[in-house]
């Protein structure tokens, strides 16, 4: 019974043309050519070898979880492939120093900023909502165009409230964009936004760590970031749908 | 059968010394020399133009349009004197008896065929150095006296019937391969055929439109029809598109004058995609829209050599120039100027500073990363040596370190615009970090002396840094983002109103 229900329901996504939101659908993602790893090789091996290509994927978690530096190893991987990466920036905080420091190719890296707006006025909606669709218009355009080896959109400072006021159909149409491409595409958020069938999503939560016993001399150190792999092929993940990955990220010396 | 005209006429300025002999144009607006080839242009498809004086043509076949070869002498000298153009012409059977002799005898002269060595043989043996090297073609003769030209001055040779008298075996022997050549030059013969100048071909579509049309939308199917057929043009010539040119002409609304606006487009690469120009000169027009009506649109394009495109079986291919063009086009409509590109790091103390270039990824090119700013380099030395060192809480570990230029960063505006510095008092710099340790370094005659502990911010840690100045000979030169000393007057900056950041 429940068999011929579910062999219903997959009859009626494919003559919707939604089939590819099946996750029996999905094509399983072996070897290099269909991800782009992220460098870091603890990660890298719970990925079954990074971020897959031609998904929607997502790299969520609170702030100074290491967000920004684990999508800027990626990029960084992905220059020294020799692939072109962009970032759609929404409010305008990258850092080109942090971007040097991770290793990024600068000219490959295409940098779409956005509106700098600060945080306190991210909360009127009017602002935020035209600097969202902006953002989101710009992805639409890059991933459109083809050719880039990792597209990020950042929406890791934009309220909540601005983020639950974009059409949850917004996501399908860039997974159904970025479907059959050479690309991977990341969403960086605070929280789980896109929850793509295809993608993977990586929940960190970072931890400082502090050297020296005096409040006066005390140093940070580096930080302790801690991924959990969400993803529904289980492919990803023998023993479960969750896995964690720990990313020890040293000031002097990146991301271990 | 060859003829040369040689311009006589003075240079009135130095636009005049450009050779754009072999270029098409309009005789009445263009330099002597190009009116000059226009006029050769008018018998003969085939020229070259040896100098901006002087132009070789082939004459084949214009008997029977002229008569005889005098006649035609005359109706060449005719039509450059009605151009404004004084000018010489000889014809020969060959084009160095014909470059020779009109650079010697004035008016219209005619050498018959085959008696071009014995008209030659009285002719002074400097005009060889004109017509040997092309180079040199411009060169009044005897103005530039070479080694072979002195050589044979010194064997006693006067004239070029001198030199052709000489066995070839024995020039040969003493002078070499260009002895030869200057030999047969001075008997008339052609060291090579003419090579026909080919015009600049105008790559313009024009249309003139019934009725005015106001707006984009209608303007792109116009565009449409008009970059078509210039596609179509350069690629039957195998060009591209450098620069495109949009010429919009407007109605105003009196009807009386009218008004041109102009896009110039500098394309990344040589294009000639009819689809990509159009959506390229549209996106422009968006950003610029003309003030009124459209009556005649004419597109133009600089052309160039086409690409020659070779892609790699092993590496992943990137996006052609045309889909970049239009995908920063695209996204500079969207976003706005300069919020799109590829950004680079600025050699500078100022925090957050970076710049934006155009994105143009090289194919092939792997590995390399940006300039390293300096910035790092200190913010490590602080954590290091200000702050890893000072293990013991104290500022024990930093006293004595020296603070060489440029480390020494500061600023004080009040004192900058008081001027009156000495050495005892303190100046701050904030540099925002992202890291989260906030400490207060003192220093004092550029030497760390205390290191106290700030507050803390929120959302990005800060170094505040007293130190000591050389007083008002240091200054921070906005320009280069670097202190400079013995430099009098003090630019003040702000890095508050830089603060980068993030999370």
């Amino acid at each position: 019974m429940a068999n011929n229900a579910r062999a219903v329901l997959e009859d009626a996504l494919r003559a919707r043309r939604l089939d590819r939101t099946l996750t029996t659908a999905q094509p399983l993602v072996t070897g290099d050519a269909g991800v782009a790893p992220t460098a870091v090789a603890s990660l890298d091996a719970r990925l079954a070898g990074g971020l897959p290509r031609g998904q929607l994927s997502e790299i969520v978690g609170p702030r100074s979880s290491g967000r920004t530096l684990l999508l800027l190893q990626a990029m960084a991987a992905a220059t020294r492939r020799g692939d072109i990466v962009a970032l759609v920036d929404t409010l305008d905080r990258l850092d080109v120093a942090s971007v040097v420091s991770a290793g990024v190719d600068l000219d490959r890296l295409l940098w779409i900023r956005g509106d700098a707006v600060s945080v306190g006025a991210t909360h009127a909606s009017p602002v935020s909502d035209r600097v969202v669709e902006r953002a989101l218009k710009a992805l639409n355009l890059v991933l459109q165009a083809g050719g880039f080896g990792v597209v990020a959109l950042d929406l890791a400072d934009v309220p909540d409230s601005a983020l639950r006021r974009i059409p949850f159909t917004t996501w399908p149409r860039i997974q159904r964009i970025v479907e059959g491409r050479d690309t991977a595409c990341v969403l960086l958020a605070s929280q789980p936004l896109a929850r793509s069938a295809g993608g993977v999503t990586l929940m960190l939560t970072g931890r400082s760590e502090w050297v020296g016993e005096s409040d006066r001399a005390r140093r940070l150190d580096g930080m302790h970031v801690e991924a959990r792999v969400v993803s529904p092929r289980r492919h990803l993940n023998r023993q479960g749908i969750e896995g964690t990955a720990r990313v020890r990220c040293d000031l002097q010396d990146g991301p271990r | 059968m060859f003829g040369a005209i040689y311009r006589t006429d003075r240079d009135s300025g130095p636009s005049n010394q450009r050779c754009l002999a072999g270029s098409l144009c309009d005789p009445a607006e263009g330099t002597p020399a190009e009116t000059l080839a226009a006029v050769a242009r008018e018998f003969s498809p085939r020229i070259e133009a040896c100098s901006p004086r002087e132009i070789t043509l082939d004459l084949g076949g214009l008997e029977r349009l002229f008569g005889t070869a005098r006649a035609i002498g005359d109706e060449l000298r005719r039509t450059a004197a009605d151009h404004g153009i004084r000018a010489r012409v000889a014809i020969a059977g060959t084009r160095t008896a014909a470059r020779l002799v009109v650079r010697h005898w004035a008016g219209v002269t005619v050498i018959e065929p085959g008696t071009e060595a014995q008209a030659l043989a009285v002719m002074p043996i400097e005009l060889l150095t004109a017509v040997a090297n092309p180079e040199q073609g411009n060169v009044e003769p005897g103005t530039r006296n070479p080694e072979l030209l002195i050589t044979l001055r010194r064997w006693g040779l006067q004239t070029l019937g001198d030199l052709a008298a000489l066995p070839p075996a024995a020039v040969a022997a003493r002078l070499g391969q260009q002895g030869v050549e200057w030999q047969r030059l001075a008997r008339g013969e052609d060291p090579r055929p003419l090579l026909p100048s080919a015009p600049d071909e105008r790559f313009e579509q024009a249309l003139d439109l019934e009725w005015p049309i106001d707006g984009l939308e209608p303007l792109s199917f116009v565009l449409g029809r008009l970059m078509e057929p210039l596609s179509a043009h350069l690629e039957r010539r195998g060009r591209g598109a450098a620069v495109l040119h949009v010429r919009l002409h407007l109605v105003k609304r009196d009807g009386a004058t009218r008004e041109v606006h102009e896009r110039s487009l500098q394309l990344p690469a040589p294009m000639r995609d009819a689809r990509t120009l159009r959506t390229l000169a549209l996106l422009d027009l968006e950003s610029h829209p003309p003030p009124a009506a459209i009556d005649r649109v004419v597109v133009a394009v600089d052309p160039t050599p086409g690409r020659v495109l070779q892609f790699s079986l092993l590496a992943r291919p990137l996006p052609s120039p045309e889909q970049l063009s239009t995908l920063m086009a695209r996204l500079t409509a969207l976003m706005g100027e300069d919020r799109c590109g590829a950004p680079a790091a600025v050699d500078s103390w100022q925090p957050g500073a970076f710049t934006m270039r155009r994105f143009a990824p090289v194919e092939g090119r792997v590995g390399q990363v940006g300039l390293v700013p300096r910035r790092r380099d200190f913010d490590r030395l602080k954590r290091r040596q200000f702050i890893g060192r000072n293990q013991e809480g104290d500022a024990a570990g930093l006293a004595g370190h020296p603070l060489d230029e440029p480390t020494l960063v500061e600023r004080d505006d009040h004192a900058m615009h008081r001027g009156r510095r000495h050495a005892e008092e303190r100046q701050e710099v904030t540099l925002c970090r992202w890291a989260t340790v906030q400490s207060r370094v003192g220093v004092d005659e550029r030497q760390v002396l205390a290191l106290r502990r700030g507050e803390r911010d929120r959302h990005a840690v800060r170094f505040v840094i007293r130190c000591v100045a050389e007083g008002p000979r240091c200054t921070y030169d906005t320009a280069s983002n670097w202190m400079r000393a013995s430099v009098s007057s003090w630019q003040p900056w702000s890095p508050e109103a830089h603060t980068p950041c993030g999370g």
